[in-house]
């Protein structure tokens, strides 16, 4: 009999975090599996930001246990935490407006040939720079802009950006904070194509207020509320659960 | 993207070709004074690197100065070393005081580790004041004769000789210059500016920003000090008026003038500041005034100094 046992890529333990009064995070145990894209959905103010501030290393638990590809990581800084292969892109864009396109993924393709000569190698030996950086532009399709300065992006493409220069470091584990934030039908529905491309060999975390739109992407999907988690299953069970129509699709 | 760099290289190299060249048709006093200058763009190279490259804007770099004046100097005057000995004395000192400093200023961000830095200088600035049995204090000590010339690889170096002093300034100007230009356009250079342009960004790409940070005071530290430790040795003079926030402001005003984040523009900045002060002062006893004024003119119009506005807006490939 051939077992199919689910790897398990990231797992917590009794994640808490308070700020003042306030638990933002709550006896979170979450557990990914490889490959998964997992979407986190859940009104305002309901700690999604703050957990994954804790798994990048933004934030330091009060208590609990990150593990991340059999490690702890718990004590670790976030830059040694993104060295292991987890990727953030900010729910408020984050990119170098000062510098050209080109520039902007450079940065991250430079970290990726810095760590290649170490436990991550490259796929084909001698890619250079030039070819990462070539690479992430024209999946995320701002090949056109290379040379142009970030800060002169549409928002739209600045988020993208974002996106192609967490892609240069290649990451194991990517998380996007509300990445459609702001973004039209159009946009949204080009980047979900995009999502479709860039999932191949990665684990996807997710956050997200649009519902049709994470419920399209996700294999499972997790439902937060004042810092804990109410409900946990794949899309159409999430759509289907009596706790999470009341208190948050509000039916 | 190749075409731009021979540019660029271009116009280093014709810089210091110039400045190769200049002696032949230049009055000695000039002289003496381009040789001050071009030690003190070494300095305002350095500093550069941490302000113009990194991102962080220290008030208390004369600190550096003065560390690699004294490490060169002391050791001549009240041990007898010998000039190269005692210059690589100066380098090695001021890397460790970079370190040290860099270990502890950088813990903190924009304001602060303005303050904290200015606290440090002042900490070197009245350390030298307190000591002044050994450092000769306010007056300075001025080093004995058989630090006024040396040998090396089997050459008499006469440090007496305008012309001789020049060409050492030159060649340790040239030679910083090749070694922050070959930096700021390698990969440590794009980490600089990275953790300038967005810390949060970079530390999130697996980039320890903290030892990219240090590894710019230390690179500007260690130049500054060789600056200081070169200009003791050329002028045979040590001093703690180079120990005084007055050096810190020069060497910022400097950078501001002439291009911050740019190779030539501290250079550039070192010479028209220079024949600025020289000018005033002059005319004027409130040249300090003029500084200050200067200063606010020019953050106020042009934030980015002369080379950085010239890149700007007509040559997009200088570095
Ligand atoms: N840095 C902070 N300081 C104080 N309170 C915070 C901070 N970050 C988040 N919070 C609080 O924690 C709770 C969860 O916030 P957040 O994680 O941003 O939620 P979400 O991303 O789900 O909207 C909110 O009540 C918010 O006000
Ligand atoms: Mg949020």
């Amino acid at each position: 009999m051939v077992a199919v046992v689910a790897v398990s890529l990231l797992s917590t333990k009794k994640l808490n975090r308070r700020f003042g009064g306030i638990t933002a995070v709550r006896d979170v145990d979450l557990s990914l599996e490889q490959g998964e894209i997992r979407g986190i959905i859940g009104p305002n103010g309901a700690g999604k930001t703050s957990l994954v501030n804790l798994l990048s290393g933004r934030l330091a638990p009060d208590s609990g246990q990150i593990v991340f590809q059999g490690i702890d990581i718990t004590g670790q800084p976030a830059w040694k935490r993104a060295r292991l292969g987890i990727a953030y892109a900010f729910q408020i864009t984050s990119i170098y407006p000062g510098l050209t396109v080109f520039e902007n993924v450079a940065i991250g393709a430079q970290m990726r040939i810095q760590q290649s000569s170490k436990s991550r190698p490259l796929p084909d030996q001698k890619r250079s720079l030039e070819e990462i950086v070539g690479s992430c532009l024209r999946l995320t399709g701002l090949d056109w802009s290379r040379t142009q300065l970030a800060v002169e992006l549409a928002y739209g493409h600045q988020r993208l950006l974002e996106i192609a220069i967490n892609l240069a470091v290649d990451p194991v584990l990517f998380i996007l904070d509300e990445p459609t934030q702001g973004l039209s039908v159009d946009e949204i529905e080009e980047f979900t194509d995009l999502l479709k491309r860039i999932r191949s060999n990665r684990t996807i975390i997710l956050i997200e207020h649009n519902l049709p739109f994470v419920m399209n992407l996700a294999d499972r999907v997790t439902v937060m509320d004042q810092g804990g988690i109410l409900a946990e299953n794949d899309p159409k069970g999430i759509q289907m659960d009596a706790r999470v129509k009341t208190t948050y699709l509000g039916e | 993207m190749d075409n731009s760099r021979k540019r660029s290289l271009t116009l280093h190299i014709g810089v210091l070709a110039f400045l190769f060249l200049l002696p032949f048709v230049l009055p000695d006093y000039h002289q003496l004074t381009i040789t001050r200058i071009m030690i003190l763009a070494i300095f305002a190279l350095g500093y550069n690197v941490l302000f113009g490259y990194a991102g962080l804007l220290s008030l208390g770099h004369a600190m550096f100065f003065a560390c690699g004046l004294y490490a060169a100097g002391l050791p001549i005057y009240h041990l007898g070393w010998a000039v190269p000995s005692a210059f690589l004395f100066a380098i090695a000192v001021s890397a460790l005081a970079a370190a040290l400093i860099g270990a502890i200023a950088l813990r903190t961000q924009g304001v602060a580790f303005m303050i904290v830095t200015l606290m440090f200088s002042q900490v070197v600035y009245l350390t030298t004041l307190y000591f002044s049995d050994t450092t000769g204090g306010d007056e300075g000590l001025v080093l004995p004769g058989h630090a006024r010339s040396f040998e090396i690889l089997g050459m008499q170096v006469d440090l007496t000789s305008p012309q001789v002093r020049y060409y050492i300034a030159l060649g340790l100007l040239s030679a910083s210059a090749l070694i922050v230009y070959r930096w700021v356009n390698g990969g440590l250079g794009r980490e600089w500016v990275a953790v300038r342009e967005n810390e949060s960004r970079t530390r999130m790409l697996g980039y320890n920003t903290f030892l990219i940070k240090l590894k710019a005071m230390v690179i500007s530290g260690t130049l500054s000090g060789s600056a200081g430790a070169a200009y003791g040795l050329l002028f045979a003079y040590i001093g703690s008026t180079f120990a005084t926030i007055q050096y810190s402001i020069d060497v910022l005003l400097f950078t501001l003038l002439g291009g911050v984040g740019t190779v030539l523009g501290p250079i550039l900045g070192s010479f028209i500041m220079f024949y600025l002060i020289d000018f005033f002062s002059e005319h004027t006893t409130a040249y300090l005034l003029a500084t200050g004024v200067a200063l606010i003119l020019l953050i106020m119009y042009f934030p980015l100094g002369v080379l950085g506005t010239l890149r700007k807006k007509w040559l997009p490939w200088l570095p």
